[in-house]
């Protein structure tokens, strides 16, 4: 009896234990799926798609240190002594092999190329219009993305295409130790990729994605950066001429008003026009802007955004400022001088006297939406044509397109009439100006292998005399993946 | 029928009995003669009894035939006196603390400490009761040998790291296992918005009935996968029978603000002036534009504005707590209720904890076989916690070293100073601004309790179960003002998260007990059962900006909704556990254990592991052979051998995942956003300990010492991928670890007479850390400034051990180039040449580790008659501390902050010896950088406990009708002495012993009063 009793308690006792184990174990995540299960339909795609480009948002990419470097890098920017801590190797021009924010770049640029794998890899869906739009989509920002990559770890294509690249990555496998190859393999991807793309994209969504001739552009751009003339002048001229973009007029691009107030807290100054709106435009509208990187009120970098390296508005860091002479590059009717408002000495801690503030990220504050950063824009595309045209002898045409750009911005300006060499200096001094802050002159700088001093400190003035050849040009390639994949090589340093 | 007849039968009986009988008298009292009231006297075998009066004498009348009287009093031992042929008695009880046989709890159960064949370590409530902590795993600090609890922050109800012989793990958490009242429980920071919290804060010290740490696998191994880390059982008070004792505590008291090392004393105006005129010129700026920047930058430089931060972000903070509790009841039910309140103001400005706590314990049992009972804690805290740990503008702790001394915090009309010129808060903030204006609010309400029941199936063989819930519920809202710092930019901005943690644990066992062998001599304990635990989180985040008025601080009062989102959480364990131990004659100990587990958080076909532990012990002293060792009074040999498993990692990865939340212009997105490893499963860990008590001189001097090795294998890694595949880690079970160390206890009296004793309590233990082996093709990983290196052989053949895993790993400086003041480094680890080129010089291992070598804690107490002294140090000797703010405090490479005293030696002139380099405004020298420069000696002893007290005689407590009174002062963290002079920061910086800028410790000097009654 006694026996009997423990037995059945017992038994009672451990039921509910051996009964339901396994089910009770399994928990699943509240906030992902199986990723074989994610991508079944049209609209997953979609979603997948989205989260590439809210990849591209990273402060490592286009949410901050890709535009920073391609000024600061440059004769452009500098970060002043009173600063917050970021971007010093970059402004002194000093790198080792752990720098975090090189690190960034390489490990964001590639978890990108790995999203827009999961794009363009998805299997089992009909190729309708959409699902062909979007894989073209995913296509060119991997194209951008390796482009990005080729250009900031590997020797310019106009130097040395047989150098080592970076790894082209075009499915996921947790295995692979990938290898350099050389500069030459990767640019012939990124020219297939941008074709593909070109040729699946029918849809146009608005400037917060990738068009078939936002494609194009980045094209023109990648030509350009290869010296490869010929295909640039085809590739520009084919968005110049098909596209439908425009460019706005002098009074819709730059409008300033109010003022700065003591240097930033109390501003009120806005550029107004093109660049104080951060809107990001919808398919009915076509100027300007071929594609951008968006920020919202929902979806930012808060104090990471790039507004706030550049302004001290409502508590940001504004480390980096413009130099003097850029801003001494702008006529006093050309509007572009309202991006680069200056407050006294007082207002800006470290500086001794006037500073130059790049007021190309006017809203990293507020309520309302925020800055977008700018990929490919039209202006950008019609100096690649015009630098096109200059090097393929055909001066005309470079100056009238030259001249649309420089006119669209000073009206008053009656237009270059160089010729030469002098004829490519304007052009190069013409996409300075134009495309400050936008981490442009570096890019210029490197690929025509040209010398220039870099400001390191402006008080008291300390430089950097910046040749062809220096290790900083490139970035080292990062200790984590040299530690990890024994088929990287390193970059001098 | 038969209950008639059963009655009739009573009566019949009773009846017989009114005939015979007789009145017999007596006294009770303890063994100091003081008169014992409300014991109870019982006539054995009968229901006949009484209880004392207060004079401790009592009068019973009792049947003719009865012989023997039981006494008993609560906290006395009961004693059976003999009546035949008396009529009068006088009774002496002892306490049941020396006579009864301390009690420890272990896993699932109790055992008597002398039959313990684990190593167990107890802490009393009383040591851990009333001190001026938030929570008891503070107070663990120094308590406990091999238990290293270290604090990082001096904010009330911050989180603390302990660790249990060693660092258990490298990627997952090594963290020990808490159970309370059998009940394992979230613990950690559970905040997701505030810098820090602790779950633990919630728990009243003063609750705390004693806390057990389980640290070999024998006495773990019964946790299986939860083990690894050891085990920290706290067992709260429970009701005891007798007469209803209440006992009422109050402390009141004040924080300040421990000493800043000499070295880091912030430069004060004139200091401050002369640095950064010396260092513009040094760098080629022209007087006049160091006179501009001066007006302009930094404004009053006479000296006339020396703002002392120090005293600017910190105050006397008050402190108090009270606690009010009850315990008492009757044979069949008990209850034990208590409340508390507790108030810390930190020595820093704005950081604050309040806490109202409330128990109820009670117990019933119906009959002897059965008995069930519910437990239910209810605290409520409300804590305030600036923004630090780290270079957060906001910080106060930031605005000590930052902030210029001529920064003035007031305007002339003194108003707060929020302007933002270059030589105002153009960057940096106020902090008086934003303590005033910004808040940091956490409310966290729990509930744990449990229900448990337990019933005698047969005899010896028990059934209980016991189902207990911890529910945590944090409300937590920051608000930052629309006029300066952080919610400038958004002109307010409000962000208010809901966490809600619902756990339970449901534990049954069958524990059965047999005493075999016609001796009895040979007894069996074992231990059948199954848990079941669930853990299940919920999340809602919001936040807005755009503030209508900046008097409201909650997000209704905003215009713009900028995050509104839910996302929950939930992990579960599924176990069976079986324990056997056998002992005999209480000389020779044999146990094991065995347990398997099932978690959700590794894959289906890895869900189960199982743990096994082995113990065993020779109580030596009880053999004849030493009955002629006099000086010996206990010699105890103990051995064990254990598994356990660590399973701390994230509740899903192990699956390959697509990921939501990736959104982009007002879409939804995902991505593929875990790599997954559908072979994952816990890290296995293997203990062997060697354990040897001594009892010296009638066990005046007690000795406690433990050799143990512990492997971690399978260890949790995050394996490092190359970052070009799209993910930089992945979670893989490789590599394996070692901790091995010795801990020692020594408790003594070297005096004890009537009106003067002097205990002594030491505790020590040494610990080495090395990683054994790393994933294949490692063999180091760089993590921050630390290098994890296993074994190697190099190209010489010559082999190399593994390294501890918080060995610093950086470059190594060689002070001041006397010729012109550069910095100079050593070119590699021979030490060979130097290099003033910082990227010249290569990174090596510098020997120096974030782990302490020894630690532990010493206590001396002092009693003469009724007054005691108590003091109680900490000690910590062989680590590097690194002070990671360095870039900006030192040098000035950022000359528009504050800086540290030590620059005052900088390099001046040629033929300077100093470790200062000359001081180049803006330099990019990298004199500032990572090295090990700024790696300062951890080596402390800190007066953790300065306690004083009187205890009331019997005579003056009689007086006042209570039962006992005692005052106290007690001074906390009031001295520590430190043994690098170059040492910028307070030596106790976490586990990494890394600073970051965490609030400050307190000095606590507080005051109080227990009375019971």
């Amino acid at each position: 009896m006694k026996n009997k009793i423990i037995y059945i308690v017992s038994l009672l006792a451990l039921l509910p234990f051996t009964s339901c184990r396994k089910g009770y174990l399994d928990k699943k995540p509240p906030s992902a799926l199986l990723l074989t299960d994610a991508i079944k339909s049209e609209g997953d795609l979609s979603v997948a798609l989205n989260g590439v480009y809210a990849s591209l948002r990273s402060t490592n990419l286009y949410g901050r240190t890709l535009p920073v470097k391609g000024d600061l890098m440059s004769d452009n920017a500098f970060v002043t002594t009173s600063n917050s801590g970021r971007y010093i190797s970059m402004n002194n021009f000093v790198f080792t092999s752990t720098d975090a924010d090189v690190a960034g770049v390489w490990g964001s640029a590639y978890t990108s190329i790995k999203n827009a794998n999961t794009v363009i890899n998805a299997t089992g869906l009909s190729p309708t219009a959409n699902v062909n739009q979007y894989v073209g989509e995913a296509l060119a920002i991997r194209a951008l993305m390796l482009f990005e990559l080729v250009r900031n770890f590997s020797k310019p294509y106009t130097v040395d295409q047989t150098a080592p690249g970076v790894p082209v990555i075009t499915t996921f496998d947790q295995n692979t130790k990938a290898s350099r190859g050389t500069v030459k393999q990767v640019y012939t991807q990124i020219i297939n990729d941008l074709e593909q793309a070109y040729s699946l994209m029918t849809i146009y969504r608005g400037t917060g994605y990738f068009s078939k001739y936002a494609a194009r552009a980045l094209e023109a751009r990648v030509y350009q950066n290869m010296g490869d003339w010929a295909n640039a002048k085809t590739v520009a001229l084919d968005v110049v001429n098909n596209s439908g973009w425009v460019l706005l007029s002098a009074a819709s691009y730059v409008n300033p008003s109010g003022s700065l107030g003591t240097g930033g807290a109390n501003a009120t100054y806005s550029p107004g026009g093109y660049w104080a709106n951060a809107t990001t435009q919808t398919s009915s509208s076509k100027n300007e802007t071929f594609f951008e990187v968006v920020s919202d009120l929902l979806t930012n970098n808060g104090f990471d955004q790039i507004g706030f390296i550049y302004l001290q508005v409502g508590g940001g860091y504004g480390d980096i400022l413009g130099n003097v002479d850029i801003y001494n590059l702008y006529s006093a009717t050309d509007v572009r001088r309202g991006l680069m408002p200056s407050v006294p000495a007082g207002y800006r801690s470290g500086q001794a006297g006037t500073t130059y503030l790049n007021y190309k990220y006017p809203n990293p504050a507020g309520s309302g939406d925020h800055d977008d950063t700018k990929i490919v824009r039209l202006s950008d595309v019609i100096l690649i044509l015009s630098e096109a045209y200059a090097r393929t002898a055909d001066e005309t045409n470079a100056k009238l397109k030259l001249n649309q750009v420089a006119i669209a911005r000073d009206p008053s300006f009656t237009g270059y009439t160089s010729t030469g060499a002098q004829l490519i200096t304007d052009i190069l001094n013409e996409r300075r100006k134009e495309l400050a802050f936008e981490g442009n002159r570096f890019w210029d700088l490197t690929r025509l292998q040209m010398s220039w001093t870099k400001i390191k400190n402006q008080n008291p003035l300390t430089t950097v005399s910046v040749a062809p050849g220096m290790p900083p040009l490139l970035f080292p390639i990062p200790q984590g993946e040299l530690d990890t994949n024994p088929n990287m090589t390193p970059n001098p340093f | 029928m038969r209950k008639l007849l059963f009655v009739l039968v009573a009566v019949v009986f009773s009846a017989t009995q009114l005939w015979a009988q007789r009145n017999v008298t007596g006294k009770v009292t303890d063994d100091k003669d003081s008169p014992i009231a409300n014991a109870s006297v019982q006539a054995k075998g009968t229901t006949v009894g009484t209880v004392t009066k207060t004079d401790g004498t009592f009068s019973l009348t009792v049947p003719a035939n009865v012989r023997i009287l039981v006494i008993s009093s609560v906290g006395m031992e009961a004693q059976e006196i003999n009546i035949t042929g008396k009529t009068s008695v006088t009774v002496s009880l002892k306490s049941t603390d020396k006579a009864m046989e301390e009690v420890v709890v272990v896993a699932y159960g109790t055992s008597k400490k002398s039959d313990l064949a684990q190593s167990v370590t107890k802490v009393s409530g009383e040591k851990v009761a009333q001190v001026p902590f938030s929570s008891v795993d503070q107070i663990l600090q120094g308590k406990a040998a091999g238990v290293q609890s270290v604090t990082s922050s001096g904010q009330p109800g911050a989180n603390q790291t302990v660790r249990i012989r060693g660092i258990g793990s490298f990627s997952a958490s090594s963290q020990p296992l808490y159970v309370i009242d059998g009940i394992q429980i979230n613990t950690g920071d559970l905040s997701r918005l505030n810098t820090t919290s602790n779950v633990l804060a919630s728990l009243n010290p003063d609750d705390i009935e004693s806390i057990s740490i389980l640290k070999d696998a024998a006495a773990v191994s019964i946790y299986g996968a939860r083990g690894a880390n050891g085990v920290i059982i706290v067992t709260t008070k429970k009701g005891k029978a007798g007469k209803t004792q209440m006992n009422f505590t109050a402390e009141l008291g004040s924080n300040s603000l421990t000493k800043i090392p000499d070295a880091a004393r912030p430069l004060n105006s004139t200091e401050w002036v002369t640095l950064y005129r010396e260092s513009y010129l040094n760098a080629g700026g022209s007087q006049a534009n160091l006179t501009a920047n001066l007006i302009n930058n930094i404004g009053d430089t006479s000296g006339a504005t020396n703002i002392d931060w120090i005293k600017t972000i910190s105050r006397n903070g008050p402190q108090q707590q009270y606690n009010l509790s009850a315990s008492g009841g009757d044979s069949k039910t008990t209850f034990f209720i208590s409340g508390g309140y507790f108030k810390q103001s930190a020595s820093t400005i704005g950081a604050d904890l309040k806490r109202i706590s409330n128990t109820i314990n009670l117990d019933h049992s119906p009959n002897s076989r059965f008995s069930f009972g519910i437990s239910l804690k209810t605290s409520y805290n409300k804590q305030s916690t600036p923004v630090t740990n780290g270079g957060f503008f906001a910080s106060p702790i930031l605005s000590i070293w930052f902030l210029r001394p001529m920064q003035n915090p007031y305007n002339p009309d003194g108003s707060l100073n929020i302007s933002s010129l270059s030589k105002d808060f153009s960057s940096t903030y106020n902090p008086l601004y934003i303590a005033k204006y910004d808040q940091h609010y956490l409310y966290n309400l729990q509930e744990f309790g449990d229900i448990h029941a337990k019933y005698e199936i047969v005899k010896n063989l028990k059934f209980s179960t016991k189902l207990g819930m911890q529910y945590d519920n944090l409300e937590e809202y920051n608000y930052n003002n629309p006029f300066h710092g952080d919610g400038k930019a958004a002109n307010g901005r409000g962000y208010s998260y809901y966490s809600r943690y619902f756990l339970y644990d449901w534990v049954n066992q069958l524990d059965y007990h047999l005493s075999a062998l016609k001796s009895k001599d040979l007894n069996l304990d074992a231990t059948v059962g199954y848990e079941a635990l669930t853990s299940k989180a919920y999340f809602i985040s919001a936040s807005a900006t755009n503030y209508s008025t900046p008097l409201l601080p909650l997000s209704v009062n905003a215009s713009s909704v900028t995050a509104g989102t839910a996302t929950a959480a939930e992990y579960a364990f599924a176990s069976a556990f079986s324990r056997v131990s056998l002992n005999y004659k209480s000389k020779y100990y044999l146990g094991a254990s065995y347990r398997s587990d099932g978690s959700s958080r590794f894959a289906a076909s890895n869900l189960y592991g199982s743990f096994i532990g082995i113990s065993s012990a020779w109580s030596i002293i009880k053999e004849n052979f030493m009955a002629g060792v006099k000086f010996l009074s206990d010699l105890k040999l103990r051995l064990s051998y254990g598994q356990t498993g660590n399973a701390e990692v994230s509740n899903y990865g192990w699956r390959q995942t697509f990921g939501y939340g990736a959104n982009y212009n007002g879409l939804p997105g995902g991505t593929f956003n875990n790599i997954g490893n559908s072979d994952l499963t816990w890290e296995k860990n293997k203990q062997t300990n060697v354990g040897v008590d001594f009892g010296l001189f009638k066990n005046r001097v007690n000795v406690i010492f433990d050799v143990y090795k512990k492997k971690s294998d399978a260890l949790l890694f995050s394996v490092p991928l190359p970052p070009s595949t799209g993910f930089s880690t992945i979670s893989e079970n490789i590599g394996s670890m070692q901790n091995k160390g010795v801990e020692l206890t020594i408790n003594a009296t070297p005096v004890s007479k009537k009106n003067f004793t002097w205990d002594i309590s030491w505790n020590f233990t040494h610990n080495k850390n090395e990683m054994l082996k790393l994933p294949p093709g490692q063999t180091q990983i760089i993590s921050g400034q630390f290098l994890i290196r296993g074994p190697y052989t190099d190209n010489l053949g010559v082999h190399h051990a593994g390294l501890d895993i918080y060995q610093f790993y950086m470059r190594q400086w060689a002070g001041v180039d006397p010729a012109n003041g550069n910095p100079l480094w050593y070119a590699d680890s021979t030490k060979k040449t130097t290099t003033s080129n910082y990227n010249a010089a290569a990174r090596v291992v510098t020997g120096k580790s974030a782990l302490p070598k020894v630690y532990g804690g010493f206590s001396n107490t002092f009693t003469y008659k009724t007054v005691s002294i108590s003091a109680d140090f900490y000690y910590n000797f062989g680590n590097y501390v690194e002070d990671t703010w360095n870039a900006y405090l030192f040098d000035e490479v950022n000359p528009s902050y504050g800086k540290y005293a030590i620059n005052l030696t900088r390099w001046q002139k040629p033929g300077d010896i100093t470790n200062v380099p000359k001081l180049v405004y803006g330099s990019t020298n990298f004199s500032n950088s990572v090295s090990t420069r700024f790696l300062f000696k951890g080596d402390f002893i800190r007066l953790r406990n300065l306690t004083i007290s009187y205890t009331a005689p019997a005579s003056f407590t009689k007086q006042l009708h209570v039962s006992s009174l005692r005052f106290y002062v007690r001074g906390t963290n009031i001295w520590t002495k430190i043994y690098d002079k170059n040492m910028t920061v307070d030596p106790e910086q976490g586990i990494a012993s890394q600073s970051n800028l965490n609030i400050l410790y307190n000095k606590a000097l507080t005051g109080g009063l227990s009375l019971g009654f």
